[in-house]
Parts: C-alpha cells; structure tokens; sequence
C-alpha cells in the first residue's frame, strides 16, 4: 500500500518536473534541468523525460543549452532516433563565435554513439581541425577516437585527420593528437617521424595529461627506432654495476647473469655505438618533468627512462620513485610495485637507499607487504644485519598475514646469505611456538628448506628441533619436527629412536597429523635402525591398528604390510626406494612472474593481462634510416626561438606559431630530388626481380615501420636481413621508395602545407605494405595453396619467377622457407614484366658490377618495361582486438578465381583474444553470392590465419553483407567492392590488337578528357596508381603511351590510353566508362 | 581508460555516479562494498582491485569513497591522479572540503564538473580557474542572472595559450600573496633517544590574491636544498634548470607551490623523546615511561604537542603521572593520548604509568609505537630561506609574506 503510494507521488513528481521542461518561462526551465541533472547524477532512470528535453537543444539560453548538453550526452544513445533531432542544432552551434560553444557541440555531438551519426561527426571534425583556437582542435582530436568507435569504415579518414593533428604546434593539441593516434593508428610510427622533435620539445609545456600520453607514445615509438644502449654498456661499468659496494645481489636475473659471457662480444661492438642524437634528446626533454607534481608524469617519465636509458642514467629515476613512495598511499602502492619491479632487474640502483623501505607499524597490509619484497630483493652484503634486524622486529606485529610474509622473507634471506643464516634460523625457531597456526607452520616450513640446503652444518639447530618436540603443541609445527627427525634420522641416530619412543608415549592423545607423521617416522627409523625400534614401531602400529580414524588405521596397515610383514615379497633396497627416496632442494617461490607486464600499466599492478594491454615493441638490431626524422628541422628551430622564450617565454604559444613551415627550404628540395634520381634506378633494377623481394622482406624490417610486426614477423626479417651480401638489393629498394617519395613532395612543393601533408599520406602506404607482408608471412602454412596460383603462370611476370630462381641459385646459404616466401608473395604482387626485364633481372643477379648499367638501360627503355609493383590496402573487415577479440583484414585477391564470376577475396584473420576462438566461418544462412571457406575449427591467442572467400560483387558495387560467427560471437561484416576490382585482368593482350579494337570504339563508347595533374607524374607513377585502383593488365605499347586493358563481369572490355595529359577511355560497356574514369581521375589527383 | 565514477558514503550508499561511456552497472558496487568491509579490509584492501572482470581503483578522502571503474589498461597513477583533481575541483567550487553533506548540495555542479574534466575516456581540463570559466557562470541559479544569459564563459586567449591555471581580469584590492613553507619531519627514534632515520618532506603553500598578470620570480639562499623537488604547473622549469630561481604567474587563490624531499637537516630535531615500554607476565600489565624534552638550541617555543600510543585491544585501567599535561585514554579504540598545550623550556617533562591488559589471551608479543606530533613556527628544519620576492606587472601596493612552520610528520618512538 504505501508503496503504491510512493511510486504515485513519484511519477507526481515527475510530470511536475515535466511541465516545469516544457514551460514557457526560463527560470522554470533552469530549475527543471537542475533538478533533471543531479536525478541523473544519483543514477535515476531519466530516460522518460528525452521528448521533452530534446525540445529544449534549441533554447537560445546557453545555460539552459548546456545542461541539455550533458543530458544528451549520456541518454542520446539510447534514443537514437529522437536524438537525430538534435543533430541539426549541433551543427549550427558548430559556427558560433565562441569557442567554448564550437568545442563543446563537437564535443557532445561525437559522444552521442549513434552509428548513423559518424559521417556527420567526421565531417565536424575535418572543420575543427583546422580552427583558429586550439581548445576546438583538441576537442577535434579527442572526437576522433570516437568516430572510430563508431564506425571503422573511417579510418583513413580518421588518420589523415590525425597526420593533420600531428602537425599542430600547440602544446594543448599534441596530447589529443597522441592520444586519438594511439586510439586510431597505434603502430603508424611513420606518422611520428617528422614530429618527433617538436613533441619532444613541446612536452614540457603540454598539459599533464597531454604529457602522460606523449610520453607513453614516444616510447614506444623509441623503442622501433633506436637500438638499445645496454648492449652497449662497457663491460667496466656493468662490472661496476654488479659489483659496485661489494654487496653482490644474489637475486639479479638472468639478463644480468648473462653479461660476463657476452662481454667479449660487446668490447667488439663498444666502439661503434654512439646514442643516436634524437634518443638522447628524448631523454633529456622527459629529465624536467620528473620536477612534475603528478605523480602519473613522474612514473611515465620512470618507466621511460627505464626502458630506454643507459643503465648509468638511471640513479635519476630511482630518486624520483623513491619519492614518490612519500606521498599518500595509493601512490606510495603503484611507485613501490614500480620499484619492485625495477629492482628485481637492477637491484643495485635502490639498495644503498634500502631505508627508504622499513616497514612503519601505522602502514596498510598492501604496503608492507610490497616494501618487504623490495627488501627481499636489496639484500647485499652491505645491508644484510640492518635487515635482519628490521625483520627481527616485523615477526612481532600482531599483523599475521604480515608476519608470515616476514617470515618468507626472512627464509629467502637467510638461504642467500650464510652470514645471517644462524640468526634467522634462531629468530625462526622461536616462532614455532607462535600462538598462531599459520606463523608457526610458515616458520617450520622456512626452516625446513634451510634445512634441507646444507643440513650438516646445522646439526645444533636439529638437534634443538627435536628438544622442541616436549614444548611445542601445536599440531603442524610437531609434524613438520617429526618429518624433519624422520628425514635426517640417520644423521641423529641416537636422539631420533628417542623421539620415537616420547611419541610412543603420547601416541593416544596426538591429533590425526602428527600420528600419521609419526607412522611415517617410525617407518624410516625401523628400516635405518631396526634393531633399536623394532618394538617400538611394532607397538606404535598396533596402537594405530584400533585408532578410531581410519586414515591413521589405514596407514597402518598399508605400512605393517609392506615392511613388517613376513611374506612382503620386497627387497630392502626397494623398500628403501619407496620410504627413503631422495627429496629434492625445496624452491623458494621468488614471485617470479615469468610473464612481466611492462611498467606502468594496471596488467603491472594486478599481475593479470588485462585488455588493452600493450607490449612493448622490441629494440630493432640496426636503427632504421629515418630520413624524414633527420630532415626534420625542428630542433634547430626550437633553439633559436628558445633565446627568444627566455626573453619572453610566457608568449611561447604565438611564437610558435610564427614560426616558418618545416620544408620551406628550397634547396632542401632539390637536394632530395637530385638524390632520388639516381637511386630510383637501382630501385627499378630490383623491381624486376622477384629476388628484390626477398630483400624487400629485409627492406621492411630496416625500414619506418618495423613495429608493426606480430612478433614471429619481425624475427623472421631479422634473419633474412642478416642472411648474406645479395641482399644489399634491399637497400636500394628502400631508396627508391623514399625516392618516389620525395618526388612526390616535390610535385606538390608550390604548396608546402599540403606538401607535407601528401607526404605522409604516402609514408602511410608503406606502413600499410609492410604490415601485409608481415600477415602473409606470418601464415605461411595456409599458403601451400597460393603457391599453386604462382605455379600456374597466371603471372604473367614469368621474368619475375626465374628472377627468383637466380637469386636463390646465387645466395648459397638461402633458406629454403625464405625463398619459398618469396614466391608466396608473388600472389599477392601484381608484377609487369617483359623478356627484356628477365634480362636485365639476370644481369642484376648475375654481376653487381654492371649493375648500374643496366639499370640505366632500364630506365632509358620504355617506361612500362620496367615491372610494376602495388600493394593493394589492406581493409579493415572486423576489429574488435581493443576488446580483445578477432580482427579481420580482407584485401581483394587479384588472383585468377576457381570459381567462375566470384571475386576472391582474401582474409587475414588474427586472433587477439586470450582464449581460443573456436568454430569461426561464415554464420548460416550464407548468401548466394558468397562461397565460404572451410570452417576454422580453432584459432589460438595471437594465431594468425589467411583464408579466402568468393564473393560474387554481379559487377555492382553495392556492398555485400554477411555474417562471422564464432563459438562466443557473431559479427557483422560488410565489404564494398570498387569499380576497378570488379574488372577482370586479361593473360596478355597483344598491341596490334588493342589498337584495332580501341579504333573501332568511338563516339559513345569512348572518352577522352584532359588532365592536369598528370603532367606532375612520372608514366612509372601513373601506372603505379592505375594498377592499384583497378585490376587491369598493361599492354606492352612501342609507342610513347600507357596502355591498359581489361574485362567486366559481363564481358565487356575495357580499354584505357593515357598519352602525356590526355585519358581515353574505349569501352562498349557506357556506364562502366563513366565509373572507371572517375576512380581514375581520383586517384590520379592526388 | 575511465568508465565510471562512483562517490560512496561511508554506509556504502551511492551519492554520485558519473559514467562517460556506456553505464556500469551498479552490481560491481555491491560485489566491492562487501570486498572492502569483509574482515575488516577498509584499510588493507589495496586501492587498485579486480571484480567481476572490471578493475576498481578507489581512494577515501573527507570521508567519501572515490571509485573509478577502468575496463581498459592505462596508467594506474593516472586514475588516481585525476581523482585527486576532482577533489581538488570539487572543494574550490564548492569553497568547503567536498564532504558527503557539501556533495549533495552540489549535485548538478558536481555532475557538469566531472562531465568538463573528462572526455570521453581522456582527462581534458582539470585547472580549477579555466573550469570556472567554464561553467562557473552556468550554475548561480537566480532567476536575474537566467533570463539574460545569453552569454556564457569565455576562455581567455592566455588560458588557451600557455596559463590555463589563470584567469584574465582578476581584481583584488588589497593586492596581497603569502607563502607558508610546511617542513614535515618523518623521523624513527630508538627507545635510547637515538634517531634512527629522518627526512624532510615540505611544501610550500600559497595564497595568492593579486591583480591582472603579474610574474613573480622567487630567490632562495640556498638553491641545493630542492635538489628532489615537485613544481606546480605554473612555474617555468627552464629559467629553474638554468638560473636555480623560481620563475611563474600564479594562479589565483590558494595552491601549492612546491614540494620537496630533504634528508639533510641543518639543526637537530628540537624535541628529544626518549622512553621504554615492558609487557610484564606476570601482572599481565604494560609499564611505560616517556620522557620530552625541547632541545636547548631551539630558540622558538614548540606547542600543541601531543603523543599517541595505540595500545592492544581490551586494555584497561590506566594508573598514569605525568609532570605536565593532560592524559586520555579512550576505551574504544585504546589509544592512550598525552597533551602538551605549551612545552616548558630547559627542563624535561615525562609520564609514567602502567596498563592493563585483559584476564584472557596471549601477552603480546610486540611492543607498541608513540606517534609523537609537535609544530614549530617560525623553525625551518632544512635551512631554507627566501631571499628575494620579486613581483613585476604590478603597480599597485602589494603586501606579501612568508611564514615557516616545522611540524611533525610520521614522528614516532619505538620502544
């Protein structure tokens, strides 16, 4: 009844407070919203009054607005379709004066997650990005991860966007840029490059939460760029390390056990090393911020340190951690699970402060615990008694969960260090009588194991054991003496029958443990010492023989039979087998997580993977040639503004920004070209042969994106780097790549913003490039498949396959898998060659000394002689690794298909998840269009897979929609094709007849357009970009021309003439025309 | 990254919740707040734990229990961090320590507060003068101030630029700043008297009411006692790591400035104490004597000292002298409390006594600690000095001040 009553009153309530909503006065609406706003902030169900509130989003009264605002916010998706409303209002807010207003419609616009909505928000952001203050472009970096949240297709979009951020000088922006770049693009290190200088220099001056991110990103970025400087590490200094204050570390790791042997090696490597200039600027820039007063700056700044500095600079880092364990205590708790960390790989860098770490009485468990671990690992020589002493005074805390872990420790000590090992065998000792259960077990049990070490020399300390046995009562503690006096009853041969015969006495009252070690006991003594306890133990098991628990009777007779019993058929030597075997050396459990999560992260703290976790990418061998951060002129710049900061720092912001654009030098320019050129023809040399792709592989581990590899990758590369001389090939396809790339900044050098911008554009093609290869290495085993397709022929780059087979002939120790990789890769490659390319593939091969020869023959031939290589993007079908799922990539094959009109379309499926995903393919009912592969019965964590899939597009570009299903999900997924790919690649083409058929296609079946951007293109480069658009085959032309041709899925055909600036397009198929002319004018523009 | 935030009251109610993305269900609350008071834990449950497959940081402050729900892995530091900040947001809005009562009177400030501090999982502006331009305005509900709101805050050119921590047009008459320097000594001393370990940990606090955009720049004597130092965001690092003077625009109001950790003290600690404590067997009795005494170097008075003993569960019956001050006992958490208004010069001061313990049960085997709390103004323990106090961009008067006070900090005897 009275509850009836409130629920009335309640939904009274609420229609006063929705006529207040829909009121015509103001303040009534003010106060409505108020109260609207705290109901929502005490968690009530508020989603009845949307339609009202909705209404409100165009209130001219900003207060109003803005409480509308955080209402939205955190309703609109559960409304989606009333939200839409409000889409319009946000839009107009977009254009206010205020900037306060543009960032926050941005901002509550991008937070409303509705799918629908992304393109309206990605458009906003493209606006804001490029807006006069910088609090709107932060708000436009901080939206970008939450269009990706919402829709995947945007991701390039997303990145460019986050390249356009990068390029901010506003400290305020750069920590949004970051952040939204480790959302959208984590391992797009290429991005970074030219910014790396500016980030480092700006990051003082970035908010604290701007400077956690930059920090966190720089370092991983670090650690695919530069080599890792304790490699490096004289010998001398690590020996200073080691030994430094004599107080050698009994618990140093592996990696530091390891040194003495690879000294020899590194004295060899020592004088090469020198820190590259841009490693040593990033930690000299982080230095200041350890003055921060947030802690998480600090401990980012640490962590960094710790990964990427010499082991000599890092006494910085342990002061500023040890200061942070002043603080309160949930700092104090996440700075010493740092330490702890720390220590356990250098314990010398804390162990003269070991102080720092006494337990104080007043301090939570979770504190003591974690100093006395740190404690543990700081023993030395120098420290050992001042510890003993500290633990000493620990075993009495009335805390027993702390005194146990005291006591673990004082175990671990003592087994270390002999000197001690007296003492705390005492101390522990005394403890057995502890009042409680467990501090007396846990002591028995240390002592146990010390025991157990060097049992000889502490004969006094078993001796006083077996005295202890009148005194002690507690149960666990007498079964572990009597288990002890068992064990080593040989070397006490006189006292241990005694303690038999006490216990004889006692039998009756002991408790079921003790009896049964008793039993066991008496076991060892009969078979050691039969003559002295052969009555004895003959009493004993009679006495257990009517026990009233039928483990001990049990027991009993189990033992009576074997040992006493006349007609037993077992020798003694076995019996001695059964009852005296060997124990082994008891472990003392160092809480060695073998699995260290890197610092820094909640997985660190909790010792669990949690997700979003992510590893730290491995030092590269070599550093990689990062011209683009060479050429980066910041640094310069930086120090002569910084004269100018001293003066007037407080104005930093403007003059930055009055600072010129990073590539406005013109002899820059030209330098670069003038470089290109003559590299880009050794460049074309290894196009042509396949073999170049064995040094590409090696390529793309010495080049930007090297991170970006799964971890077997990257291995793999490595060792194909280091397989032999032939491979020097790689290194001048890496040149001609940054050849093209330069070009391309020079095409665009009459606008030097956008310059820039094209520029990184194209560096992220590479990305994407490699980070394919790195996937169809990866799987190679499902390949075996795919290298039918190359066995077929169907390439017509027949020059290419023999390449490959030269190059393998020449490299005597190639590797079988290597070069069976190399042709995998062909499937995914679109190669162009002709008879002459085999040739000078040969020549290339064959003598490197006329190398350039030919290769100037290459390039003065024909343009289209030389064979082309595209990469096709990889897209994006599922991605739920941030949620620790499957990802799926898909590119379109451009294989032949075995099934008549499907497209294959291959799938690059990677498991992130921690379990095994079981049972994936596509969910029943599958299309007509769609012939689905074998199902994957199961997938392993971190297992990659490649599988292909046949879609029948029937020659429309509409996007086809299915289903993956796993045991655990179902997702949906959807892949659009583009009008190129639906083109079908002829064999071979002959000229003559291209000609005939393209003179017989005129007036409405052909086109014929000018344009402009093609003047700034090398033919090389236009056929690059056409090949990559669509699947079309290049007809050998004599003439001065690039000629294309292909087929439709309803067989038309499609020919395509590029002569200097002019497009023609010949095809029967109108419509077929117009597509393919847009997407060819589109790609050719940029 | 953050999901939720929780704000509990110490019966575990829910006070505020705040979710940026998606809602958190409130079961994990539930499932956490059996966590914490089972057996006891509210002090030992580690402030970062893992429930029902989410993890939980949580810090206690003004009593009020601050949860951040995180599904993603990040800085843990961050977490706390930025919960320090909102507390720190929360008492400058709300101009009183954000308690459980000031919180429920500023729900819907609070709520808008925490929505401008995060974005989407991204902590954005946490500076108390750039969140006041911000919504501050937004909030004063007098129906005047509504109906011509057609405007709402601005944000300055320089918040955006470079000072997010001030405010343009600040007027204060009279124009005014003081600097108190809080040295806290953390010492450990032996029953003998003898100190077994001490440090400095200090900061300094200032109140700042000046006008427009005035720089200050800050010279001390002796520069290497900040060697392990903590700057607040305003001060400029570069002119510190160059010229060892403190150079920044203050925010306005109330902030700390610096903080630093010394272990070099330039006089002794100007309290001796000394004592001994013995669980007799026998009478089942403890039996102390503590003695205090102001060193004779110490030229200023030390006041307000107090020592505290925390004492074993069931004790009873105090039979204390003492030569001056007042003894407490209190028989609900068993701590036995001597207080000193005013510490007499030159001559030693003690108490004496015996406790007993209860009838039943083990003779503890640990002695208990004297947590020891004094302070001394006008005392600085590591010898800092502010030498110069430069303030330009002003014309005005201005009255400015520093004041030392040296206090106890985890000060404790063992016996």
């Amino acid at each position: 009844m009275s509850k009836a009553f409130q629920k009335d009153t309640q939904a009274q309530k609420n229609l006063n407070l929705i006529a207040k909503l829909e009121s015509d006065n103001e303040t009534k609406v003010f106060e409505g919203m108020t109260t609207l706003v705290g109901m929502m902030s005490q968690g009530y169900e508020v989603l009845e009054f949307f339609p009202s509130v909705v209404k409100l989003v165009a209130s001219s009264n900003l207060k109003i607005k803005k409480l509308v605002y955080i209402y939205l916010d955190q309703h609109a998706e559960l409304n989606p379709d009333l939200a839409l409303l409000s889409v319009s209002t946000f839009q107009k807010d977009f254009q206010n004066r205020e900037q306060l207003i543009r960032a926050l419609s941005l901002r509550v616009l991008s937070s409303i997650r509705v799918p629908s909505i992304s393109q309206i928000i990605l458009l906003l952001a493209q606006q804001a990005v490029n807006d006069s203050s910088p609090y709107v472009r932060k708000t436009a970096a901080l939206a970008i991860p939450k269009v990706y949240g919402l829709n995947k297709d945007h991701e390039e979009n997303l990145i460019e966007l986050v390249s356009a951020l990068l390029k901010d000088k506003h400290p305020m922006v750069i920590g949004g840029a970051l952040a939204a770049f480790n959302q959208v693009c984590p391992d797009k290190f290429e991005l970074l490059d030219e910014h790396f200088r500016k980030i480092c220099s700006l990051l003082v001056d970035c908010d604290e939460w701007g400077q956690i991110i930059a920090i966190k990103t720089l370092l991983r970025y670090s650690r695919t760029q530069f080599v890792d400087p304790r490699l490096f590490d004289s010998s001398e200094e690590s020996d200073h390390m080691k030994s430094g204050g004599d107080e050698t570390n009994f618990f140093s790791t592996d990696s530091e056990e390891e040194k003495p042997e690879e000294a020899e090696e590194k004295e060899s490597k020592k004088p090469k090393y020198k820190m590259d200039p841009d490693h040593k600027l990033l930690l000299s820039s982080t230095i200041p911020l350890l003055k921060s007063r947030n802690s998480a700056v600090v401990a980012e700044v640490c962590n960094l340190h710790f990964y990427l500095a010499p082991r000599s600079e890092l006494r910085v880092i342990a002061k500023a951690l040890i200061k942070l364990t002043k603080r309160e205590a949930p700092v104090q708790y996440v700075a010493l699970s740092t330490i702890s960390t720390i220590s356990k790989k250098f314990p010398k860098l804390f162990s003269s402060n070991y102080k720092e770490f006494f337990v104080l009485q007043p301090e939570p468990l979770y504190i003591k615990t974690l100093k006395l671990s740190i404690l543990t690992q700081l023993v030395g020589l120098a420290n050992v008694y001042a510890l003993t002493k500290e633990l000493r005074a620990y075993v009495k805390s009335e805390n027993i969960q702390f005194v146990i872990c005291a006591i673990q420790s004082m175990g671990q000590i003592a087994s270390h260090m002999k000197e001690v090992r007296d003492t705390c065998l005492t101390i522990l000792m005394n403890l057995i009588s502890h009042k409680s259960q467990k501090v007396a077990g846990e002591s028995i049990v240390s002592i146990k194991k010390l025991l157990q070490q060097n049992v000889d020399e502490h004969m006094d300390v078993m001796k006083h054991l077996t005295k202890m046995i009148d005194i002690v009562v507690e149960p666990s503690a007498r079964s572990s003496i009597l288990w002890l006096v068992g064990e080593y009853c040989h070397k006490i041969p006189l006292i241990a029958p005694d303690v038999l015969r006490k216990l004889a006495k006692t039998f009756r009252n002991e408790t079921n443990i003790v009896k049964l070690q008793v039993l066991n006991l008496g076991s060892k003594l009969y078979l050691r010492n039969k003559e002295q306890t052969e009555k004895l133990f003959e009493y004993i098991l009679t006495l257990s023989k009517y026990d009233t628990n039928y483990d001990v009777r049990d027991r009993a007779r189990f033992i009576r039979l074997l040992l006493v019993n006349p007609k037993s058929k077992l020798d003694k030597s076995k019996l001695e087998k059964i009852f005296l075997s060997e124990k082994p050396l008891p472990l003392w459990n160092d809480n060695d997580e073998t699995s260290e999560f890197v610092l820094g992260t909640l997985s660190n703290i909790l010792k669990i993977r949690l997700s979003g976790y992510q590893e730290l990418p491995e030092f590269p061998e070599v550093a990689p040639v990062n011209e683009t951060r060479n050429n980066s002129t910041y640094g310069v710049k930086k120090n002569e503004s910084s004269k100018r900061k001293s003066k007037k720092h407080r104005k930093r912001q403007r003059q930055l920004a009055k600072e010129s654009p990073f590539f406005e030098d013109e002899k820059f320019w030209e330098e670069s070209g003038s470089g290109s050129g003559s590299r880009s023809y050794s460049g074309s040399g290894s196009y042509s042969g396949s073999g170049s792709y064995s040094g590409s592989g090696s390529y793309s581990g010495s080049g930007s994106g090297s991170g970006s590899y799964s971890g077997s990758g990257s291995g793999f590369f490595s060792g194909s780097g280091s397989g032999s001389g032939s491979y020097s090939g790689s290194g001048s396809y890496s040149g001609s790549q940054s050849g093209s790339h330069s070009s391309n900044r020079k095409n665009v050098e009459k606008n030097p913003k956008s310059g820039s911008a094209s520029y990184s554009g194209s560096g992220s093609g590479s990305g994407s490039y490699s980070g394919s290869r790195s996937g169809s290495y990866s799987g190679s085993g499902s390949y075996s498949g795919s290298g039918s397709y190359s066995g077929s022929g169907s390439y017509s780059g027949s020059g290419s396959y023999s390449g490959s087979e030269q190059k393998q002939s020449n490299q005597v120790n190639s590797e079988k898998e290597n070069s069976k990789n190399n042709l995998l890769d062909l499937s995914e490659l679109v190669m162009f060659g002709s008879n002459t390319n085999t040739n000078t593939n040969t020549n290339t091969n064959n003598n490197s000394s006329t190398q350039i020869s030919s290769l100037n023959f290459t390039s003065n031939s024909n343009y289209q002689q030389s064979s082309v290589k595209v990469e096709f993007p990889m897209k994006t079908l599922v991605q739920k690794s941030r949620e620790g799922g499957v990802d799926i990539n898909y590119r379109i094959s451009r294989t032949p298909s075995l099934h008549p009109g499907y497209t294959p379309i291959r799938l690059y499926i990677k498991n992130n998840n921690r379990n095994p995903v079981k049972n994936l393919n596509i969910a029943e009912p599958v299309p007509d269009n769609i012939i689905s592969f074998q199902p994957i019965s199961n997938l392993n964590p971190n297992q990659s897979y490649q599988t292909i899939l046949y879609i029948n597009f029937n020659s429309k570009t509409q996007p086809i929609s299915f289903q993956i299903k796993s045991e655990s999900e179902l997702t949906n997924c959807r892949i659009t094709p583009t009008t190129g790919e639906l083109l079908i690649k002829p064999l071979s083409f002959d000229e003559n007849e291209f000609d005939n058929e393209v003179s017989k296609l005129s007036g409405m079946s052909a086109l014929k357009q000018q344009l402009q951007s093609l003047e700034s293109l090398k033919p090389q480069e236009i056929t690059e970009k056409i090949i990559e658009i669509a699947n079309v085959y290049q007809v050998n032309s004599k003439e001065e021309k690039l000629k294309f041709v292909a087929k439709t899925g309803s067989s038309d055909m499609v020919y395509i003439i590029i002569d200097s600036n002019t497009l023609s397009i010949h095809s029967s198929n109108q419509f077929m025309i117009h597509l393919i002319s847009k997407d060819i004018k589109n790609a050719l523009k940029n | 990254m953050i999901k939720s935030l929780f704000i509990l009251n110490t019966g575990g109610d829910i006070v505020l919740e705040k979710h940026w993305q998606g809602r958190t269900g409130r079961n994990i609350i539930t499932q956490f707040w059996k966590e914490i008071t089972k057996e006891n834990r509210t002090k030992d449950l580690p402030p970062i734990v893992r429930i029902r497959r989410q993890t939980i940081v949580h810090l206690r402050k003004y009593n009020l229990l601050y949860l951040i729900v995180a599904d993603q892995d990040t800085s843990p530091l961050l977490f706390i961090e930025f919960l320090n900040r909102v507390i720190e947001v929360f008492s400058n809005f709300f101009s009183t320590e954000p308690t459980e009562t000031s919180l429920k009177e500023n729900l819907p400030k609070a709520f808008e507060l925490l929505g401008e501090m995060m974005d989407n999982v991204f902590p954005v502006t946490t500076e108390t003068s750039m969140l006041r331009d911000m919504i501050g305005a937004t909030m004063k509900s007098t129906p005047n101030t509504i109906e011509n709101s057609k405007k709402f805050g601005t944000l300055s050119s320089d918040q955006v630029g470079g000072l997010p921590w001030r405010r343009k047009n600040i007027k204060h008459s009279p124009n005014e700043i003081f600097f108190d320097v809080i040295e806290s000594i953390n010492a450990t001393i032996e029953r003998s008297g003898k100190c077994l370990s001490s440090e400095i940990i200090s900061k300094i606090v200032c109140e700042s009411k000046l006008s427009g955009m005035p720089t200050l720049t800050m010279v001390f004597n002796n520069s290497s006692i900040l060697e392990d130092v903590s700057f607040h965001q305003c001060i400029n690092l570069d002119t510190w790591e160059r010229r060892k003077i403190l150079d920044f625009v203050p925010p306005d109001g109330a902030f700390e400035l610096l903080s630093y950790r010394s272990n070099r003290m330039q006089t002794q600690i100007p309290l001796y104490t000394s004592g001994r404590f013995n669980w007799s067997k026998k009478k089942r009795k403890g039996k102390f004597e503590i003695i205090l005494q102001v060193r004779n170097s110490l030229i200023k008075s030390i006041d307000n000292v107090s020592v505290l003993i925390p004492l074993v569960r069931g004790c009873s019956s105090p039979a204390i002298k003492t030569s001056n001050g007042a003894v407490f006992f209190n028989d609900q958490t068993f701590e036995l409390k001597w207080e000193i208004k005013k510490m007499p010069k030159n001559n030693e001061i003690s108490m004496k006594g015996s406790i007993k313990l209860p009838n039943k049960g083990e003779i503890p085997r640990e002695k208990p600690v004297a947590i020891i709390t004094f302070s001394i103004e006008g005392l600085c323990m590591s010898g800092l000095k502010v030498t110069n106090l430069n303030i330009s961009k002003l014309k005005k008067k201005i009255f400015k001040g520093v004041k030392f006070i040296s206090k106890s900090g985890n000060f404790t005897l063992k016996f």
